[in-house]
Protein backbone atom coordinates (compact mmCIF):
# COMPACT_ATOMS: atom_id res chain seq x y z
CA UNK A 1 0.00 0.00 0.00
CA UNK A 2 1.76 3.07 -1.03
CA UNK A 3 1.44 6.64 1.10
CA UNK A 4 -1.17 8.85 0.26
CA UNK A 5 -0.48 12.60 -0.38
CA UNK A 6 -0.01 14.66 2.65
CA UNK A 7 -2.00 17.84 1.78
CA UNK A 8 1.71 20.09 2.36
CA UNK A 9 4.10 20.68 0.32
CA UNK A 10 7.50 18.91 0.36
CA UNK A 11 9.79 16.93 -1.55
CA UNK A 12 11.24 12.97 -1.39
CA UNK A 13 14.39 12.40 -3.74
CA UNK A 14 16.32 9.92 -3.96
CA UNK A 15 19.17 8.91 -6.64
CA UNK A 16 21.81 6.19 -6.63
CA UNK A 17 24.45 5.64 -9.80
CA UNK A 18 27.45 2.78 -9.69
CA UNK A 19 29.24 1.07 -12.30
CA UNK A 20 28.35 -0.49 -15.28
CA UNK A 21 25.86 2.19 -16.58
CA UNK A 22 23.64 1.65 -13.17
CA UNK A 23 21.54 4.93 -12.94
CA UNK A 24 18.40 5.09 -10.42
CA UNK A 25 15.82 8.23 -9.63
CA UNK A 26 12.71 8.25 -7.20
CA UNK A 27 11.13 11.53 -6.92
CA UNK A 28 8.14 12.36 -4.54
CA UNK A 29 6.54 15.44 -4.81
CA UNK A 30 2.99 16.36 -2.66
CA UNK A 31 1.53 19.57 -2.50
CA UNK A 32 -2.35 20.73 -2.09
CA UNK A 33 -4.63 21.74 -4.84
CA UNK A 34 -7.43 23.06 -2.23
CA UNK A 35 -7.59 22.56 1.38
CA UNK A 36 -9.37 19.39 0.84
CA UNK A 37 -7.78 17.90 -2.11
CA UNK A 38 -4.40 16.90 -1.97
CA UNK A 39 -1.92 15.93 -4.39
CA UNK A 40 1.22 13.93 -5.13
CA UNK A 41 3.41 13.14 -8.03
CA UNK A 42 5.63 10.34 -8.16
CA UNK A 43 8.36 9.37 -10.93
CA UNK A 44 10.95 6.01 -10.82
CA UNK A 45 13.04 5.69 -13.35
CA UNK A 46 16.02 2.82 -13.26
CA UNK A 47 18.61 2.38 -15.49
CA UNK A 48 20.94 -1.50 -15.61
CA UNK A 49 23.60 -1.85 -17.57
CA UNK A 50 26.62 -3.61 -17.91
CA UNK A 51 28.25 -5.63 -20.29
CA UNK A 52 27.73 -9.32 -21.10
CA UNK A 53 30.99 -11.08 -22.66
CA UNK A 54 30.57 -13.90 -24.75
CA UNK A 55 31.53 -17.61 -23.84
CA UNK A 56 32.98 -17.97 -27.32
CA UNK A 57 33.54 -14.89 -29.20
CA UNK A 58 34.78 -12.78 -25.96
CA UNK A 59 33.06 -10.10 -27.49
CA UNK A 60 31.89 -7.84 -24.95
CA UNK A 61 28.74 -6.07 -25.67
CA UNK A 62 26.55 -3.45 -23.73
CA UNK A 63 23.40 -4.43 -21.97
CA UNK A 64 20.55 -2.34 -22.04
CA UNK A 65 17.47 -2.14 -19.34
CA UNK A 66 15.57 0.53 -18.96
CA UNK A 67 12.20 1.26 -16.34
CA UNK A 68 10.54 4.27 -16.02
CA UNK A 69 7.36 4.38 -13.94
CA UNK A 70 5.47 7.69 -12.74
CA UNK A 71 1.90 7.84 -11.05
CA UNK A 72 -0.41 10.97 -10.24
CA UNK A 73 -2.52 10.43 -7.02
CA UNK A 74 -5.65 12.78 -5.82
CA UNK A 75 -6.99 12.43 -2.09
CA UNK A 76 -9.86 14.38 -1.62
CA UNK A 77 -12.06 14.96 1.59
CA UNK A 78 -15.59 15.83 1.74
CA UNK A 79 -16.93 16.83 5.48
CA UNK A 80 -16.08 13.78 7.68
CA UNK A 81 -17.68 11.03 5.96
CA UNK A 82 -16.34 11.06 2.58
CA UNK A 83 -12.38 10.35 1.26
CA UNK A 84 -11.96 9.48 -2.85
CA UNK A 85 -8.08 8.60 -3.37
CA UNK A 86 -7.46 8.59 -7.07
CA UNK A 87 -4.59 7.28 -8.71
CA UNK A 88 -2.90 6.84 -12.60
CA UNK A 89 -0.03 4.85 -13.06
CA UNK A 90 1.80 4.20 -16.17
CA UNK A 91 4.99 2.64 -16.90
CA UNK A 92 7.47 1.69 -20.09
CA UNK A 93 9.66 -0.87 -19.72
CA UNK A 94 12.76 -1.46 -22.42
CA UNK A 95 15.04 -4.28 -22.57
CA UNK A 96 17.57 -5.08 -25.03
CA UNK A 97 19.47 -7.65 -23.64
CA UNK A 98 22.17 -9.08 -26.25
CA UNK A 99 23.39 -12.82 -26.18
CA UNK A 100 24.95 -14.81 -23.65
CA UNK A 101 25.98 -17.19 -26.05
CA UNK A 102 26.43 -17.54 -29.51
CA UNK A 103 26.07 -21.17 -31.07
CA UNK A 104 27.25 -20.77 -34.35
CA UNK A 105 27.23 -23.33 -37.38
CA UNK A 106 29.56 -26.45 -36.31
CA UNK A 107 32.01 -25.14 -39.03
CA UNK A 108 31.80 -21.62 -37.54
CA UNK A 109 32.70 -23.47 -34.12
CA UNK A 110 35.46 -25.53 -34.51
CA UNK A 111 37.21 -22.55 -36.29
CA UNK A 112 35.91 -20.02 -33.40
CA UNK A 113 37.06 -22.84 -30.92
CA UNK A 114 40.87 -23.74 -32.48
CA UNK A 115 41.64 -20.13 -31.15
CA UNK A 116 42.54 -19.46 -34.73
CA UNK A 117 42.49 -16.19 -37.07
CA UNK A 118 39.92 -15.29 -39.70
CA UNK A 119 43.13 -16.00 -42.44
CA UNK A 120 43.03 -19.62 -41.40
CA UNK A 121 39.44 -20.14 -40.92
CA UNK A 122 39.07 -20.46 -44.83
CA UNK A 123 36.52 -23.01 -44.51
CA UNK A 124 33.97 -21.03 -42.16
CA UNK A 125 31.30 -18.83 -43.30
CA UNK A 126 31.36 -15.44 -43.09
CA UNK A 127 28.83 -14.29 -40.53
CA UNK A 128 26.35 -11.78 -42.46
CA UNK A 129 25.52 -9.85 -39.36
CA UNK A 130 29.43 -9.66 -38.59
CA UNK A 131 30.72 -9.95 -41.62
CA UNK A 132 33.12 -12.02 -39.87
CA UNK A 133 34.08 -15.75 -39.78
CA UNK A 134 34.68 -15.71 -35.93
CA UNK A 135 32.68 -13.02 -34.70
CA UNK A 136 29.14 -14.56 -34.94
CA UNK A 137 25.52 -12.54 -33.95
CA UNK A 138 22.15 -13.09 -33.13
CA UNK A 139 19.91 -12.91 -35.80
CA UNK A 140 18.44 -10.64 -34.00
CA UNK A 141 18.87 -9.33 -30.33
CA UNK A 142 16.30 -10.10 -27.50
CA UNK A 143 14.37 -7.26 -27.58
CA UNK A 144 11.46 -6.29 -24.93
CA UNK A 145 9.22 -3.31 -25.04
CA UNK A 146 5.99 -3.75 -22.24
CA UNK A 147 4.02 -0.83 -20.89
CA UNK A 148 1.27 -0.75 -18.76
CA UNK A 149 -1.64 2.22 -17.71
CA UNK A 150 -3.79 1.80 -13.94
CA UNK A 151 -6.19 3.32 -12.62
CA UNK A 152 -7.06 2.75 -9.28
CA UNK A 153 -10.07 4.78 -7.44
CA UNK A 154 -10.93 4.20 -3.53
CA UNK A 155 -13.18 5.21 -1.73
CA UNK A 156 -14.25 5.07 2.26
CA UNK A 157 -16.93 6.52 4.09
CA UNK A 158 -19.68 5.65 7.00
CA UNK A 159 -23.20 4.59 5.59
CA UNK A 160 -25.99 3.53 8.10
CA UNK A 161 -23.44 2.64 10.88
CA UNK A 162 -21.23 0.70 8.53
CA UNK A 163 -17.54 1.93 8.00
CA UNK A 164 -17.98 0.88 3.53
CA UNK A 165 -14.68 0.48 1.44
CA UNK A 166 -15.32 0.60 -2.16
CA UNK A 167 -11.81 -0.27 -4.69
CA UNK A 168 -12.26 -0.21 -8.15
CA UNK A 169 -8.92 -0.90 -10.55
CA UNK A 170 -8.27 -1.27 -14.03
CA UNK A 171 -4.90 -2.44 -15.48
CA UNK A 172 -3.98 -2.25 -19.43
CA UNK A 173 -0.72 -4.07 -20.25
CA UNK A 174 1.06 -5.02 -23.39
CA UNK A 175 4.22 -6.41 -24.41
CA UNK A 176 6.30 -7.03 -27.73
CA UNK A 177 9.20 -8.86 -27.78
CA UNK A 178 11.72 -10.99 -29.66
CA UNK A 179 13.29 -13.62 -28.60
CA UNK A 180 15.82 -15.51 -30.67
CA UNK A 181 16.40 -19.04 -28.70
CA UNK A 182 18.80 -20.46 -30.47
CA UNK A 183 21.41 -17.16 -30.69
CA UNK A 184 22.98 -18.73 -34.14
CA UNK A 185 23.59 -16.39 -37.46
CA UNK A 186 20.77 -19.10 -39.00
CA UNK A 187 17.28 -18.68 -38.13
CA UNK A 188 17.15 -22.02 -36.13
CA UNK A 189 14.28 -21.15 -33.83
CA UNK A 190 12.96 -17.77 -32.90
CA UNK A 191 10.09 -15.63 -31.48
CA UNK A 192 8.48 -12.79 -32.10
CA UNK A 193 5.44 -12.28 -29.23
CA UNK A 194 2.94 -10.02 -28.88
CA UNK A 195 0.84 -10.18 -25.70
CA UNK A 196 -2.29 -7.42 -24.01
CA UNK A 197 -3.87 -7.95 -20.86
CA UNK A 198 -6.68 -5.72 -19.79
CA UNK A 199 -8.08 -6.33 -16.11
CA UNK A 200 -11.24 -4.60 -14.36
CA UNK A 201 -11.87 -5.02 -10.46
CA UNK A 202 -14.37 -4.18 -8.02
CA UNK A 203 -14.53 -4.54 -4.80
CA UNK A 204 -16.77 -2.87 -1.60
CA UNK A 205 -16.38 -4.15 1.60
CA UNK A 206 -18.21 -3.18 4.29
CA UNK A 207 -17.70 -3.97 8.34
CA UNK A 208 -18.74 -2.51 11.25
CA UNK A 209 -17.89 -2.77 15.44
CA UNK A 210 -21.20 -4.27 16.41
CA UNK A 211 -20.17 -3.76 20.29
CA UNK A 212 -16.91 -4.06 22.37
CA UNK A 213 -16.62 -8.05 21.51
CA UNK A 214 -18.10 -8.40 17.84
CA UNK A 215 -17.07 -6.87 14.80
CA UNK A 216 -18.08 -8.53 11.39
CA UNK A 217 -16.93 -7.37 7.56
CA UNK A 218 -18.58 -8.81 4.50
CA UNK A 219 -18.83 -7.45 0.70
CA UNK A 220 -18.78 -8.82 -2.93
CA UNK A 221 -15.63 -8.53 -5.50
CA UNK A 222 -15.94 -8.70 -9.37
CA UNK A 223 -13.22 -9.42 -11.53
CA UNK A 224 -13.10 -9.00 -15.53
CA UNK A 225 -10.02 -9.99 -17.64
CA UNK A 226 -9.11 -10.65 -21.26
CA UNK A 227 -5.64 -11.83 -22.58
CA UNK A 228 -4.41 -11.92 -26.23
CA UNK A 229 -1.61 -13.30 -27.74
CA UNK A 230 -0.24 -13.40 -31.41
CA UNK A 231 3.43 -15.28 -31.74
CA UNK A 232 5.36 -16.33 -34.46
CA UNK A 233 8.30 -19.13 -34.22
CA UNK A 234 10.49 -19.63 -36.92
CA UNK A 235 11.61 -22.96 -37.10
CA UNK A 236 14.39 -24.86 -38.61
CA UNK A 237 11.91 -26.13 -40.93
CA UNK A 238 12.51 -22.26 -42.33
CA UNK A 239 16.03 -22.49 -42.17
CA UNK A 240 16.30 -25.75 -44.18
CA UNK A 241 14.42 -23.86 -47.10
CA UNK A 242 16.60 -20.75 -47.01
CA UNK A 243 19.42 -23.10 -46.91
CA UNK A 244 18.37 -25.17 -49.96
CA UNK A 245 18.48 -28.63 -47.77
CA UNK A 246 14.65 -29.56 -47.97
CA UNK A 247 12.50 -30.24 -50.55
CA UNK A 248 9.61 -30.05 -48.73
CA UNK A 249 9.13 -26.74 -46.94
CA UNK A 250 8.23 -24.02 -47.66
CA UNK A 251 9.55 -20.15 -46.35
CA UNK A 252 6.06 -19.33 -44.67
CA UNK A 253 6.74 -22.72 -42.07
CA UNK A 254 6.25 -20.63 -39.26
CA UNK A 255 3.96 -21.18 -36.28
CA UNK A 256 1.49 -18.71 -35.62
CA UNK A 257 -0.15 -18.48 -32.79
CA UNK A 258 -3.41 -16.68 -32.34
CA UNK A 259 -4.92 -17.27 -28.71
CA UNK A 260 -7.52 -14.96 -26.44
CA UNK A 261 -8.57 -15.49 -23.03
CA UNK A 262 -11.35 -14.09 -20.83
CA UNK A 263 -12.22 -14.83 -18.10
CA UNK A 264 -14.55 -13.34 -15.07
CA UNK A 265 -14.42 -14.10 -11.13
CA UNK A 266 -17.29 -13.22 -9.05
CA UNK A 267 -17.26 -13.66 -5.03
CA UNK A 268 -19.00 -12.84 -2.21
CA UNK A 269 -17.39 -12.95 1.69
CA UNK A 270 -18.32 -12.71 5.34
CA UNK A 271 -15.69 -13.06 8.42
CA UNK A 272 -16.60 -12.41 12.11
CA UNK A 273 -14.27 -12.03 14.81
CA UNK A 274 -15.23 -12.34 18.68
CA UNK A 275 -13.30 -11.38 21.62
CA UNK A 276 -13.33 -14.22 24.44
CA UNK A 277 -11.04 -12.39 26.20
CA UNK A 278 -7.72 -10.21 26.40
CA UNK A 279 -5.73 -13.56 24.97
CA UNK A 280 -8.29 -15.61 22.93
CA UNK A 281 -9.91 -14.02 19.81
CA UNK A 282 -12.11 -16.21 17.63
CA UNK A 283 -12.40 -15.90 13.93
CA UNK A 284 -14.54 -17.20 11.73
CA UNK A 285 -15.19 -16.49 7.79
CA UNK A 286 -16.55 -17.48 4.34
CA UNK A 287 -15.81 -16.74 0.78
CA UNK A 288 -17.82 -17.90 -2.02
CA UNK A 289 -16.40 -17.80 -5.85
CA UNK A 290 -16.99 -18.63 -8.81
CA UNK A 291 -15.12 -18.05 -12.13
CA UNK B 1 -1.35 -11.60 8.73
CA UNK B 2 2.28 -9.64 9.00
CA UNK B 3 2.21 -5.95 8.76
CA UNK B 4 5.59 -4.62 7.04
CA UNK B 5 5.62 -0.90 8.22
CA UNK B 6 7.31 1.95 6.17
CA UNK B 7 9.55 2.45 8.96
CA UNK B 8 11.16 -1.02 8.98
CA UNK B 9 11.33 -0.69 4.71
CA UNK B 10 13.31 3.06 5.27
CA UNK B 11 15.44 2.75 7.92
CA UNK B 12 17.58 -0.74 6.06
CA UNK B 13 18.00 -0.12 2.59
CA UNK B 14 15.04 -2.16 1.17
CA UNK B 15 14.51 -1.20 -2.76
CA UNK B 16 11.92 -3.54 -4.18
CA UNK B 17 9.54 -6.48 -3.22
CA UNK B 18 12.72 -9.05 -3.34
CA UNK B 19 14.16 -7.40 -0.55
CA UNK B 20 11.30 -8.23 2.07
CA UNK B 21 12.48 -11.91 1.85
CA UNK B 22 13.07 -13.06 5.52
CA UNK B 23 10.61 -10.31 6.85
CA UNK B 24 7.67 -12.64 6.99
CA UNK B 25 7.87 -16.22 7.77
CA UNK B 26 7.38 -18.63 4.84
CA UNK B 27 7.84 -15.85 2.03
CA UNK B 28 10.05 -16.09 -0.79
CA UNK B 29 10.39 -13.79 -3.51
CA UNK B 30 12.44 -14.34 -6.55
CA UNK B 31 12.38 -11.80 -9.56
CA UNK B 32 11.64 -13.71 -13.02
CA UNK B 33 14.53 -12.75 -15.42
CA UNK B 34 12.83 -11.53 -19.10
CA UNK B 35 9.65 -10.52 -17.74
CA UNK B 36 9.34 -7.06 -17.10
CA UNK B 37 9.34 -5.85 -13.27
CA UNK B 38 8.55 -9.83 -12.58
CA UNK B 39 8.22 -11.41 -9.59
CA UNK B 40 7.69 -15.13 -8.65
CA UNK B 41 6.25 -14.98 -5.17
CA UNK B 42 5.61 -17.96 -2.47
CA UNK B 43 4.25 -18.48 0.41
CA UNK B 44 4.70 -21.29 2.67
CA UNK B 45 5.33 -23.33 0.01
CA UNK B 46 2.69 -22.32 -2.28
CA UNK B 47 3.77 -20.64 -5.70
CA UNK B 48 4.81 -20.35 -8.90
CA UNK B 49 8.62 -20.52 -9.78
CA UNK B 50 9.33 -21.22 -13.22
CA UNK B 51 7.53 -18.87 -15.60
CA UNK B 52 8.89 -18.38 -19.13
CA UNK B 53 5.88 -15.69 -20.07
CA UNK B 54 5.22 -13.07 -17.53
CA UNK B 55 1.71 -13.00 -18.62
CA UNK B 56 0.54 -15.60 -16.59
CA UNK B 57 -1.58 -15.82 -13.50
CA UNK B 58 0.50 -15.78 -10.70
CA UNK B 59 0.08 -18.72 -8.10
CA UNK B 60 0.27 -16.21 -4.91
CA UNK B 61 -2.22 -13.45 -5.19
CA UNK B 62 -0.46 -9.88 -5.26
CA UNK B 63 -2.49 -6.40 -5.08
CA UNK B 64 -0.96 -3.10 -5.17
CA UNK B 65 -3.52 -0.39 -3.16
CA UNK B 66 -6.22 -3.02 -3.19
CA UNK B 67 -6.43 -3.92 -6.86
CA UNK B 68 -5.14 -7.35 -7.61
CA UNK B 69 -2.55 -7.93 -10.20
CA UNK B 70 -2.97 -10.33 -12.28
CA UNK B 71 -0.30 -11.07 -14.30
CA UNK B 72 3.43 -11.86 -13.08
CA UNK B 73 4.49 -8.55 -14.56
CA UNK B 74 5.10 -5.47 -12.53
CA UNK B 75 4.96 -7.31 -9.20
CA UNK B 76 8.19 -6.22 -8.54
CA UNK B 77 7.25 -2.63 -7.02
CA UNK B 78 10.21 -0.75 -6.01
CA UNK B 79 9.27 0.87 -1.99
CA UNK B 80 10.70 4.10 -2.42
CA UNK B 81 7.13 5.39 -1.55
CA UNK B 82 4.74 2.38 0.54
CA UNK B 83 3.43 2.99 3.50
CA UNK B 84 3.13 -1.21 4.37
CA UNK B 85 3.50 -4.14 3.08
CA UNK B 86 0.84 -6.63 4.33
CA UNK B 87 1.57 -10.38 3.81
CA UNK B 88 -1.56 -12.61 4.62
CA UNK B 89 -0.58 -16.27 5.11
CA UNK B 90 -3.56 -17.99 3.65
CA UNK B 91 -4.62 -19.80 1.78
CA UNK B 92 -8.01 -18.14 1.02
CA UNK B 93 -9.00 -15.60 3.34
CA UNK B 94 -12.13 -14.12 3.80
CA UNK B 95 -11.81 -10.59 4.43
CA UNK B 96 -11.29 -9.77 0.57
CA UNK B 97 -12.88 -11.18 -2.28
CA UNK B 98 -9.76 -11.64 -4.91
CA UNK B 99 -8.31 -14.59 -5.23
CA UNK B 100 -5.90 -14.48 -2.40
Amino acid sequence: MRRKPTGSFDIDLRTSFGENNRKELDVVVNFPITESIAAKVTHSAKRNGGDYINNITVDRRENEEDRSASAIALLATFGDNLTAHYIYDTEDDDSDTPALLNISTSRDQLCIQSGTSEETCGFAEEVPQTKSKVLTAQNFSNERHYEGDYQTLNLNFDFEGYEVSSTTGTRKTAELSNIDWDASHVDFYSATRQQTYIQFSQEVTQHKQHNEKLAYSFGFYYLDFDYTLFQEEFHVLRALHNAGLACCFSADDILRTNSTQSGDLQSIFIDGTYQINEQWIADAGLRFSKR
Amino acid sequence: MTVIKDEEIGVTYRHDLEDLKGLAPGLIVDSLSGTPQGAAISIRGVGTSDVNNGFFEPGVAFKVDGVYVGTHASQMQVLFDFEQVEVARGPQGALEGAPI
